[in-house]
């Protein structure tokens, strides 16, 4: 896929305007806050109509503005997402109304420093990298997790409630079992992929015995009415459901070590470029596209041999946001933006 | 406080009205024709004292029976379960079914504070003990909250050995009865599943 060019009307602090890009290297560079994150996060939102850092889509619109608006063309599509309160979604004149019908048409792999943390942080950091994952390969698992975590908040208030209904407690164990069920159905999908590949593409970044391993609060990955019984006194104890999909964690392992443990911060680093390499694998394999890069800072604290290989190994369109421009970036077709204060100039 | 203060302030006790929208309301009713404004207070005013809630489906009418209940024209062994009494006056305008209804007026919603006893279940259960139904449709909307409303009156209504349920999944999940046209819920009728 290439996005051959953008444009924005008050989004974050960028000036309105549009911009065509190369098929190759688009490479963003500014000082601090001048916008370059805000430009990803403006290409993202037209291919997912959502942010990667934000969960509340008011924060993206310009301060003190009504509105904000992006539209992004690539060959065959021209796609926009235009936000007041509501979102509107339209893809070639076409509106629209569910979030599984418009994603998936500019299919994007996110790199940013902050990316150590799915290596280094909570659990949470690192389902939600599954989730994203999954999202981006079969748009309706989207809506899957959101009835999931309706049903596993109304199942957690029973929980909480001192004189819990226990034949309400029932109904919301059947429908918890049903959709937790359905999203093990496809993180299971998953999983061996995610094995598989692990192994290639770490050899491709120069690393040896690195492994991926799945960490289910439920056994074989499914919830069982049985599993679910066994835990209920504990659950009800605690005022929370302690097993499923919600409650599970992956682990990535050097030499059969867990990375979280031992590795160091240049190894965390690389470690979650590599869990977006394998992502961009996924995505080839199951949409028969290549994504799209949008790469903010991602490749600080790398060596110069890495960071080398590291832009050699993608073949794709990249949109790489740095303070700072370095050599690495030379072997390449390029064009780039300069950004001041929200307004992008081609240099 | 101002006469418009005092306006705008009140018109926000109406659900869905928020300050602005108060503000609105207010500067046009304030510009509206004096005979117009009397026709809308006791319109108000009439439905809030004569509409009654009838004792049997719990359905606005005015009168208590209501209209469907003291019909000789319905079909007395079918009860639909929906959410709101907008609900009846959808599926009423189609045509199509001749049964009674039951409102819930809501649906469980522990988040929101809303159990089982907060709704009209227990009515419901004594109505189908009382009376010769051989099926119960549950019409809640389909989202997660009225399907788990639906599983819940289904447990309970089991032991009776009643034919409970539910309209067919045509129409959009997270949609609402009064969103949808008339042969997606005729389609959802014709479609229902036993529960
Ligand atoms: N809704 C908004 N309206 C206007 N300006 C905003 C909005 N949200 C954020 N900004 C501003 O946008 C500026 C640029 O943010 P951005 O994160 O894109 O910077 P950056 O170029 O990536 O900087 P860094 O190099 O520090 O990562 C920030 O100074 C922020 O205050
Ligand atoms: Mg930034
Ligand atoms: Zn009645």
């Amino acid at each position: 896929m290439i996005l051959q060019a953008i444009e924005y009307e008050g989004f974050r602090n960028l000036i309105n305007s549009r911009l065509t890009f190369c098929n190759t290297l688009n490479v963003i560079t500014g000082n601090n806050g001048a916008g370059k994150t805000n430009l990803l996060e403006a290409i993202f939102f037209a291919a997912y109509c959502t942010s990667f850092r934000t969960n509340d889509d008011r924060n993206m619109v310009k301060f003190n503005e009504p509105y904000m608006r992006v539209t992004a063309i690539s060959e065959d599509t021209t796609a926009t997402v235009f936000y007041n309160g509501t979102k509107r979604m339209v893809i070639n004149g076409n509106e629209k109304s569910r979030l599984s019908e418009y994603i998936g048409w500019l299919p994007c792999v996110v790199m940013s420093f902050n990316d150590i943390w799915m290596i280094k942080g909570a659990p949470a950091k690192r389902r939600n990298f599954l989730d994203w994952l999954l999202i981006k390969i079969y748009p309706a698992y989207g809506s899957h997790l959101t009835e999931y975590r309706k049903i596993l908040r109304q199942r957690n208030t029973i929980l909480q409630q001192k004189k819990y209904h226990a034949s309400l407690l029932q109904v919301y164990n059947d429908q918890f079992i049903q959709h937790g069920n359905l999203i093990y159905a496809h993180r299971r999908k998953i999983v061996p992929i995610l094995k598989e590949k692990i192994g290639i593409v770490s050899k491709d970044l120069g690393l040896d015995g690195i492994s991926f391993e799945y960490l289910s609060s439920c056994p074989d990955m499914m919830i069982t009415s049985n599993d679910l019984k066994k835990v209920e006194p504990l659950e009800i104890q605690r005022g929370e459901t302690i097993i499923g999909p919600h409650r599970d964690d992956f682990t990535i392992n050097i030499g059969g070590r867990p990375a979280k443990q031992y590795a160091s911060q240049g190894e965390c680093r690389i470690l979650a470029l590599l869990l977006k390499l394998i992502e961009r694998e996924v995505i080839r394999q199951k949409m028969n596209q290549e994504p799209i890069y949008l790469i903010d800072e991602a490749t600080l604290e790398l060596d110069h041999f890495r960071r080398k290989r590291f832009f050699e190994l993608i073949e794709g369109q990249i949109f790489f946001a740095t303070v700072q421009e370095f050599d690495e970036l030379n072997f390449r077709n390029k064009k780039r933006f300069v950004i001041k204060e929200g307004l992008i100039a081609v240099s | 406080m101002s006469l418009i203060e005092d306006l705008i302030e009140k018109l926000q006790w109406l659900p869905g009205i928020g300050k602005k929208t108060a503000q609105r309301l207010a500067f046009f009713l304030q510009k509206m024709d004096v005979g117009r404004i009397k026709e809308l207070t006791d319109a108000i005013l009439k439905a809030r004292l004569e509409l009654k809630e009838c004792s049997i489906c719990h359905n606005l009418g005015e009168t208590d029976p209501c209209e469907i209940c003291s019909s000789p024209n319905r079909n007395r062994d079918m009860i639909c379960v929906v959410e709101q009494p907008a609900d009846v006056m959808v599926i009423e305008k189609i045509g199509e079914y001749k049964g009674l209804y039951h409102i819930l007026h809501g649906v469980i919603s522990p988040i929101d504070n809303i159990g089982p006893e907060d709704l009209k279940i227990e009515s419901l259960i004594a109505r189908v003990k009382e009376q010769n139904v051989s099926e119960v449709i549950v019409a809640t909307n389909p989202t997660t909250e009225g399907d788990v409303t639906a599983l819940y009156i289904a447990r309970l209504l089991k032991p009776l050995n009643i034919k409970v349920t539910r309209i067919a999944r045509g129409l959009p999940t997270g949609s609402d009865l009064g969103l949808a046209d008339t042969t997606t819920i005729l389609r959802a009728f014709e479609g229902r599943n036993e529960l």
